[in-house]
């Protein structure tokens, strides 16, 4: 099943862009090898829970 | 082993002063529950239990202010004031939590046993098992399920920020962590074990105290039967939540020896 972005509304695009930004900066920012999978598993834990109810949906 | 006394009697010298207010607190609780004259008994009760709850709830908020203040010390770097020689980072946690739980576990104790005279007051007849429950039990518990989870996390997203100190990216970090945390999801995943383990019972005091407010025949506190409290305490909470702290400890203890060590 593909997931059509165009089902996603603009705000929740923009959050993921954001978040995905936030990542970025986050993965840069450290040296600590926990600290870039703790942010990994942080932003990927938001990330599913504003993509997810469109998993269902679709 | 050898460092923890150290690092202890540091946290002592440094944290004494909040321990000794959150402790001394507790008669101020005393005063304020002692002060409730409200006219019935299950109102007095009902008023009673929640004041000794929001105590509950207000002292693990100091204590995770207290364990929280670890940034300042990594900020100015006092921790290394005394520390000459390595120490493992899990000792700098550990050492932080035991000192918060200990402190914790004299406040809930203490209201406890506030809770003990709150139930005696309402006529309850309570004798060894229904007293030890109240005073020991119930606390341990609440401190085991909630205030270690709740420092071991607090702990963490310390050291989470701190490792963005440098980039300043400190806030990001902890709005990243406060929002992302998937402690719910593996604090249900772990809870799992409740379907496998026996429910906690109270003892036969407390349970006549409630059924006579419920209007329900008591049972005496000779009596061995005991009213079960399913899907509020049960022994997978406490297996649960042990296997969280170790968690996030074990993380916190990474991010210390990586930034800090």
């Amino acid at each position: 099943m593909i997931l059509a972005p165009a089902l996603l509304s603009i705000m929740q695009i923009l959050l993921l862009v954001v978040l995905g930004y936030a990542e970025y900066r986050l993965w840069r920012g450290t040296s600590s090898p926990t600290a870039r999978i703790l942010s990994l598993l942080f932003t990927g834990t938001i990330a599913w829970a504003i993509i997810r109810p469109f998993m269902f949906t679709l | 082993m050898k460092g923890l006394h150290t690092l202890l009697w540091r946290e002592y010298r440094s944290s004494r002063g909040w321990a000794i207010g959150l402790i001394g607190s507790l008669g101020l609780w005393t005063w304020i529950v002692s002060m409730i004259s409200n006219e019935g008994v299950e109102n007095r009760l009902a008023l009673r239990s929640l004041i000794i709850t929001v105590a509950f709830a207000i002292g693990v908020i100091v204590l995770s202010f207290m364990v929280g203040r670890l940034h300042t010390e990594i900020k100015h770097d006092e921790h290394r004031t005394l520390l000459l020689s390595p120490i493992p980072g899990y000792l700098h946690i550990v050492s932080r939590l035991v000192f918060a739980v200990g402190v914790g576990l004299i406040y809930a104790i203490g209201l406890g046993t506030l809770t003990w005279w709150v139930f005696s007051q309402a006529g309850a007849h309570l004798g060894a098992s229904s007293i030890m429950q109240l005073v020991a039990a119930f606390p341990a518990f609440g401190i085991v399920t909630l205030l270690m989870p709740t420092l071991a996390w607090v702990l963490l997203l310390v050291l989470f920020a701190n490792a963005y100190r440098l980039s300043h990216l400190t806030w990001i970090a902890v709005i990243v962590m406060c929002a992302g945390t998937p402690v719910s999801l593996l604090y249900r995943g772990i809870n799992g074990l409740d379907h496998h383990l026996p429910v906690w019972t109270t003892a036969p005091g407390i349970t006549d105290l409630f059924n006579r407010l419920a209007g329900m025949p008591t049972q005496g506190e000779g009596s061995m039967l005991t009213m079960a409290v399913p899907g509020v305490v049960h022994y997978g909470d406490i297996v649960g939540a042990v296997l969280l702290t170790g968690l996030l400890v074990f993380l916190a203890a990474r991010l210390w020896e990586e930034m800090e060590g």
